[in-house]
This record gives structure tokens, C-alpha cells and sequence, in this order.
């Protein structure tokens, strides 16, 4: 738990150092006066606080990911997995849910898509000159021009990945590069686990990971506990970002993910496994090699490489 | 990096694994400077445009120990000692965005710009976690 020391501050919830869950906005009456929190147009900063809260009138939760403008009453209180921010003090850097940016290369819209600040169907926005890619809150991420709807020119991804191409203009928008990895095997409660992940972000120098539904997570831990005592560095797939506090599972010290199996893993991956396939990149010729499919990965300088699929 | 393109922007300044580096107000939205005993404004925008006009009524908010300061171009006008003309930074408590901390911009002629390594953040929408 974490204390928020100062009457008025701006703070973030959601720390790697510990699990995180909503805090609810009617439960700190007595303690926490008004919070302010940006609309996602950006047009607005709404307020809650807990007897308006409690009322329904306003938001209800602090939820993880989110910052804003904490007014308390009286200080210090515990309030949860949040950081108080200061000006004088570097509190750390930001394990990104989002990428910071997209490069789509191939197609009409192409170009760097950089994050902004506004949000749209609960996902950021990015923006590219004149075009735009969002979240059309149902199904797929949306390059669009001029504006952000489909009224104008659009092309989707069908994916719930914005970095996860190609976008079906044509010719195609590839994403440049395409590193999403594809999970399987896993069954029971932590079935849930298999599915596509995509790159977000860097954690302990190595790429990071978020499933398509948001729910899980891949990223490189340098001290994993060992039952035996010490600890060993290794990939961990997590419900809880970015600590071994949820359900994980591990697997080897690989510059990329491979097979989640065996120990260290919390109780929920006890004897379940899963195996990590690349994915084929946008633009690979998908071709039969007369049992398995295959696909001709062609590098466009030195090399050429066949994998099986 | 970011574009900011809205109205009000809360966020934190740093990205795990990209090198973060201050982002420099003055160099970026200008101060003021004395010329021939004037004081003027020096920076990349010209005055009288509509984007310095954007500029003028830009306000970037942080907080410490429980006080707010703002940084602002009428806090660089009047950062000067009484005699209007004499360099006096004391009136401002920040001029850089750094690295590890939270600010709150506010942008009412919605200039559009890009600040390296900046996370937005927004109701209902998981950003993500600060590594520590």
C-alpha cells in the first residue's frame, strides 16, 4: 500500500511493485476531497469525489493506468497502488500499455503514427499528418482520413492490436516491423493466456509484451525466486504487470519467449504449458511444403529464410 | 514521444527502455530576452501569429509537496527583477520537463506539438504502470 502524503498532487495508479486493482473513489470518504481526471476527447478534466461517487454521480474508481489530480483532506493516508508525483523527484519511467508509436509502410496512409493525447473507445489515439488510427471499439484499430470516423477514407487491421498488420489498404499497410508472437497449449483457468501478444514496451531491457484482450502480459524478469533459494532470470507470463505477484508462469533466458513450462509458476500454471510461435510477418509468402505449411520469410537485402509454420 | 492535440493533457514524462532526456520549455515555446532596453520575446514563434498566440496561453502545471507551479510565457515576461530589466529567475520554479515526474497541460488554442517520451493518460484507459 502506498500513502499519499500531500494535500494536492498529481499521481499515477499502478506500480510494478505490487498487483493492481481499482480503488474506489467512494471508500476514501474523510480522506480524499476531489480527483480530476482527463476526458479522453481532452475537451474536459470531469471530477469525483467520494459523496458524489458514492451517489453515482461521478466516476466511481482510481482505476490502474490512469493519473490525474489528487485534493485530499488530511494527510498522509493509504490508498493503494498509486504514486504521488514531485517535480523535484525522478519517480521512474512508464512500462507502456500502448505503443508510442506505428509505422505502417506499403499502402495509402502509410507513415509514422505517433500516440496523442487524445483517446478514443478507450484506446489512444495516433496521428500521421492528415490521417489518424483509433480503436473503433468493437473489432478492429482504423487508419482514417480526414477525420476520426469512417466517414472519409478507411482501411482495418481487424486486429486488437494496432501494431498487429496488415491494414487492408491496397496495397496492403504492413507494420514495420511486425513482432507480435502467437501463445498456445495452455488449458484450464489459464486458457485464457493463449492468444496473440504484441509488443508494447521495454521492461529490464527487453521487449514487452500485452495479450489482445489486455489481460496478459510477457516481459523479461532478471531475478525470478527459485524455490531452492536464489533466483534466475527468465520471460514470465503474467497476469500483473510487471511482478510475480498474480498468476505467471516462466520459461528460458532466450532473447525472445519460448516454452512456458514447469517451475517457478504460481499455483494456477502447475503443470499446464505453452509454446510461443512467432508470428508470420505481413508480407511473407505463405506457401506448402507437402505435409506442413510454410512460410518464406524474404528479407529484402541478404538473406532469405524458410520457416515452418 | 507524443502530440499534444487536445485541450487538457495529464501524463508522465518517461518511457521504460527510450532515453529520456528534459524537454526544454524555453527552447521549445520561447522567453523573453532585452533588446536596446526592450524586453522581447525570443523563440521560434513570431508574435502576433496565431500559433505564438497559442503559445501565450499555454499553461504546464506540476505539483511538489502538495504546492502547484505553473510555467507559462507571462512567468517568463515577468522574470525579471524590479527594474523590469535585469534577469530574475527566482518567480520560475521550472522551465524543463523532466524525467519521472507529472504534469498537466493546458492548451485552450489547442497548439499541436510533440514532447519526447511523454505518456498520456486518460479516464477509463489503462496506460500502463510506472517501473520502480
Amino acid at each position: 500500500m502506498a500513502n499519499i502524503e500531500n494535500k494536492n498532487s498529481l499521481a499515477w495508479v499502478g506500480t510494478s511493485s505490487a498487483m493492481c486493482t481499482d480503488i474506489s473513489i467512494g471508500g476514501l470518504n474523510d480522506k480524499l476531497q476531489i480527483t480530476y481526471i482527463g476526458s479522453q476527447n481532452g475537451a474536459s478534466v470531469p471530477s469525483s469525489d467520494p459523496f458524489s461517487a458514492g451517489l453515482g454521480l461521478s466516476y466511481q474508481n482510481l482505476e490502474c493506468g490512469v493519473s490525474g489530480l489528487v485534493y485530499s483532506l488530511q494527510v498522509p493516508y493509504e490508498i493503494g497502488n498509486v504514486i504521488e508525483a514531485d517535480y523535484k523527484v525522478d519517480n521512474g519511467r512508464i512500462g507502456v500499455n500502448y505503443p508510442m508509436q506505428v509505422v505502417l509502410k506499403g499502402g495509402e496512409g502509410e507513415g509514422t503514427y505517433k500516440i496523442t493525447s487524445q483517446f478514443k473507445n478507450n484506446k489512444p489515439v495516433y496521428k500521421n499528418g492528415e490521417w489518424w488510427l483509433w480503436w473503433d471499439g468493437a473489432s478492429s484499430w482504423v487508419i482514417s482520413t480526414p477525420d476520426l470516423n469512417k466517414d472519409g477514407k478507411f482501411y482495418v487491421n481487424n486486429k486488437p492490436a494496432p501494431n498487429n498488420g496488415p491494414y487492408n489498404s491496397d496495397p496492403q499497410n504492413f507494420v514495420d516491423p511486425n513482432d507480435c508472437i502467437a501463445v498456445s497449449g495452455f488449458d484450464g483457468d489459464v486458457g485464457t493466456a493463449n492468444g496473440s501478444y504484441c509488443p508494447i514496451t521495454i521492461v529490464n531491457e527487453k521487449t514487452a509484451y500485452k495479450h489482445s484482450t489486455n489481460e496478459w502480459y510477457i516481459f523479461w524478469h532478471p531475478e525470478v525466486p527459485l524455490a531452492e533459494g536464489g533466483t534466475v532470470a527468465r520471460w514470465v507470463l503474467t497476469n500483473s504487470p510487471y511482478n510475480l505477484m498474480g498468476e505467471y508462469i516462466t520459461n528460458g533466458s532466450g532473447e525472445k519467449p519460448g516454452k512456458f513450462e514447469g517451475l517457478p509458476c504460481s499455483a494456477g500454471f502447475v503443470d499446464k504449458v505453452g509454446v510461443v510461435e512467432g508470428t508470420i510477418p505481413d508480407g511473407s509468402l505463405a506457401t506448402e511444403d507437402g505435409s506442413e505449411a510454410v512460410a518464406l520469410l524474404v528479407e529484402d537485402t541478404n538473406a532469405v529464410i524458410t520457416v515452418e509454420k | 514521444m507524443a502530440l499534444i492535440t487536445t485541450l487538457y493533457t495529464i501524463g508522465w514524462f518517461g518511457v521504460s527502455g527510450e532515453e529520456c532526456t528534459p524537454f526544454n520549455l524555453r527552447e521549445q515555446f520561447g522567453t523573453y530576452v532585452i533588446q536596446d532596453g526592450q524586453k522581447v520575446y525570443s523563440g521560434p514563434y513570431s508574435e502576433g501569429t496565431p500559433e505564438w498566440d497559442a503559445v501565450n496561453s499555454l499553461r504546464i502545471a506540476s505539483f511538489s509537496q502538495g504546492k502547484g507551479f505553473i510555467w507559462s510565457l507571462e512567468k517568463e515576461f515577468y522574470a525579471f527583477g524590479r527594474d523590469g530589466t535585469t534577469p530574475d529567475r527566482a518567480s520560475v520554479s521550472f522551465d524543463q520537463i523532466e524525467c519521472g515526474r507529472m504534469y498537466m497541460i493546458t492548451n485552450p488554442k489547442i497548439l499541436e506539438f510533440e514532447i519526447p517520451n511523454f505518456v498520456p493518460s486518460a479516464q477509463d484507459v489503462d496506460m500502463g504502470r510506472v517501473l520502480v
